[in-house]
């Protein structure tokens, strides 16, 4: 039973270490025939790196979700205020006959765009 | 057993798997297998599709990720310009506010303030819940809201600044004052009325304190009174009586063959005189060195005056030369009223202050007196007195010789000549003001100074030397 064991070892050694072989034998290969393509990446170590580049992606994601979401909710409230403050505002205006300022034209539009925000919140 | 089986089966099977492959992949490196192609070229296509879904990938959560922090961008901005223009808001209204007493709510908690505060919350809270008229609460700067205290609109009390203590307590008059307000009179009225409220109110604590104050009686010499001036509100009083004796002297005297001009310049001159006692303050000094000024002593000298010799007559009051020296020297006052002397002279200058009464002699001109002194001798010979009289009256009943102006001109004339000679020789300035001075008497328009050099009148350079030389002639 060891031997075997220790026969199948060997065995997956030696694939191993062949596979590595070819590898540095065909990088070797095209270093020295194919100088000018010789440049490029070798794609299989763009994918490697990429699936790399992916997993990295991936824990980042999820480090910044929550901050995402904080976000998010910022913005609602800060929504939600200016909206009360435009209100009072105005209900006060009302009440004091106060001539305020009327809004230009970029006041408006980011009246508009809070608007919006708050809509798609 | 089974799994074991099971698991050195499938270990078995990888490792031929493998070994096989390698073979396989070996001999492709030898190139001694030529079936590889395709299937190289197979593996090359999959590995490039693959990478370039990756790149697509990519490339989509990248986009969205700007897209994300584009749109946070802009909302930051717009927030910004909103949180402007609503602080600018803010703060116009909470001025309009304050304009009507609103106090800013204070992170203080101080005693005072903590009223403030209390009111202003509240009353902020009021207006958003209830919308109460703005204009009341305008007026009305500290109304307290329900939970504070129940207070309709009114005018502000102390409490409400937190004054209570300030408060006098109030009672109401009692109905039997007021009506005994109403039997008084009216000036009796005011000290009951006033006084009883007094009596009333708590008087405040912080009251008058008279002990360190020491009404004295003012001292004579705080009203300028002291012995070396008694004698001034004696010529003062002295003069009061005279201007009353005077003006019924005027009334009185008639006018019989006298000049109105002379007359008139005489009432002038007697009233001044007089005034001179009852009018203060005295006229500034007319600093005119080499100009002699009649001194109190010795009446000789004389100055450009006009003051007719027939004078002396003239109660002895007001002979009282005018010292230019400011100093009223009062034994001389006396002196020069006891002396009814010669020419009194009297300076023309507190004359010119007073634009004198137009005469109504017409100027006639000396040569024309001459000529007509020639056809009508009456009238260069006899000086008559003058007597002080009143012009209207004058010339209503003056009817001697017909020719009453020509009569009084001729007069004056004479009197001038006779004053003349004793003027002091002017220098330049000096004759001019000697020529406007003879000029002002409105007599003689063409006379011109005849300045006399008289050896005992000389000019004095200095004013100092000048005002004595005034005084000593």
């Amino acid at each position: 039973m060891e031997e075997e064991v220790d026969k199948l070892e060997l065995m997956f050694q030696k694939a191993d270490s062949d596979l590595d072989y070819i590898q540095y034998r065909l990088e070797y290969e095209i270093k020295t025939n194919h100088p000018d393509s010789a440049g490029e990446k070798n794609p299989v170590t763009l994918l490697q790196e990429l699936s790399a580049i992916k997993s990295r992606y991936q824990t980042l994601q999820a480090r910044f979700k929550p901050i995402a979401d904080e976000q998010k909710e910022i913005k609602s409230r800060i929504c939600a205020t200016f909206n009360k403050t435009m209100a009072m505002i105005q209900e006060l205006q009302k009440q004091t006959d106060l001539e305020l300022s009327p809004m230009t034209e970029e006041e408006k539009t980011a009246v508009e765009q809070l608007k919006s925000h708050m809509s798609d919140l | 057993m089974d799994p074991i089986r099971s698991f050195c089966a499938k270990l078995r099977s990888l490792a031929v798997t493998l070994d096989s492959e390698t073979a396989r992949l070996q001999r492709a490196l030898e190139k001694e297998d030529s079936d590889f192609e395709g299937y190289a070229v197979r593996i090359l296509h999959d590995l490039n599709s693959e990478v370039r879904t990756l790149k697509d990938n990519v490339n989509i959560l990248l986009d969205k990720a700007s897209l994300e922090s584009q749109e946070s961008i802009g909302f930051i901005k717009a927030t910004k310009v909103l949180m402007k223009k609503t602080s600018v808001d803010i703060i116009k209204i909470r001025e309009l506010f304050q304009k009507y007493g609103y106090n800013p709510r204070a992170k203080k908690n101080s005693a005072v303030e903590q009223e403030a505060i209390d009111s202003k919350p509240e009353s902020t809270r009021d207006e958003n819940l209830q919308k109460p008229d703005v204009k009341d609460d305008m007026s009305n700067p500290v109304v307290p809201s329900s939970s504070v205290s129940e207070k309709i609109p009114c005018s502000p009390q102390l409490s409400d600044f937190g004054l209570e203590r300030y408060l006098i307590s109030q009672i109401p008059p009692n109905p039997p004052q007021a009506v005994n307000n109403h039997k008084k009179e009216p000036n009796m009225l005011t000290p009951s009325s006033s006084q009883s409220p007094v009596e009333v109110l708590k008087t405040p604590k912080c009251a008058l304190n008279m002990d360190d104050f020491e009404c004295v009686t003012p001292k004579l010499e705080h009203f300028g009174i002291s012995e070396y001036t008694v004698c001034l509100n004696e010529d003062y009083t002295m003069g009061l009586k005279n201007v009353k004796n005077k003006s019924e002297e005027a009334v009185e005297t008639e006018p019989v063959s006298s000049n109105s001009t002379t007359a008139s310049l005489i009432n002038q001159q007697l009233e001044k005189n007089d005034d001179e006692y009852t009018k203060s303050p005295l006229a500034p000094t007319f600093c005119t060195p080499g100009l002699k000024i009649p001194s109190t002593k010795n009446g000789t000298a004389l100055v450009s005056t006009d003051y007719p010799l027939s004078k002396t007559n003239s109660s002895s009051n007001d002979l009282e030369m005018k010292d230019y020296t400011l100093v009223l020297n009062s034994d001389k006052c006396f002196e020069s009223c006891a002396e009814a002397s010669s020419s009194p002279v009297i300076s023309s200058y507190e004359n010119l202050l007073r634009t004198p009464t137009p005469p109504k002699v017409t100027t006639i001109p000396e040569d024309i007196l001459q000529i007509l002194s020639k056809y009508n001798p009456n009238l260069a010979t006899t000086p008559v007195a003058v007597k002080a009289c009143h012009p209207a009256k004058h010339s209503l009943l003056d009817v001697k010789d017909g020719t009453s102006e020509m009569l009084a001109t001729r007069k004056l004339v004479k009197s001038l000549r006779r004053t003349d000679h004793l003027l002091v020789p002017f220098s330049g300035w000096q004759a001019q003001i000697a020529q406007w001075l003879t000029g002002n008497r409105g007599l003689v328009a063409g006379q011109g100074l005849r300045p006399t050099s008289h050896p005992t009148h000389t000019e004095q350079p200095a004013a100092g030397a000048g005002l004595a030389s005034g005084q000593n002639g």
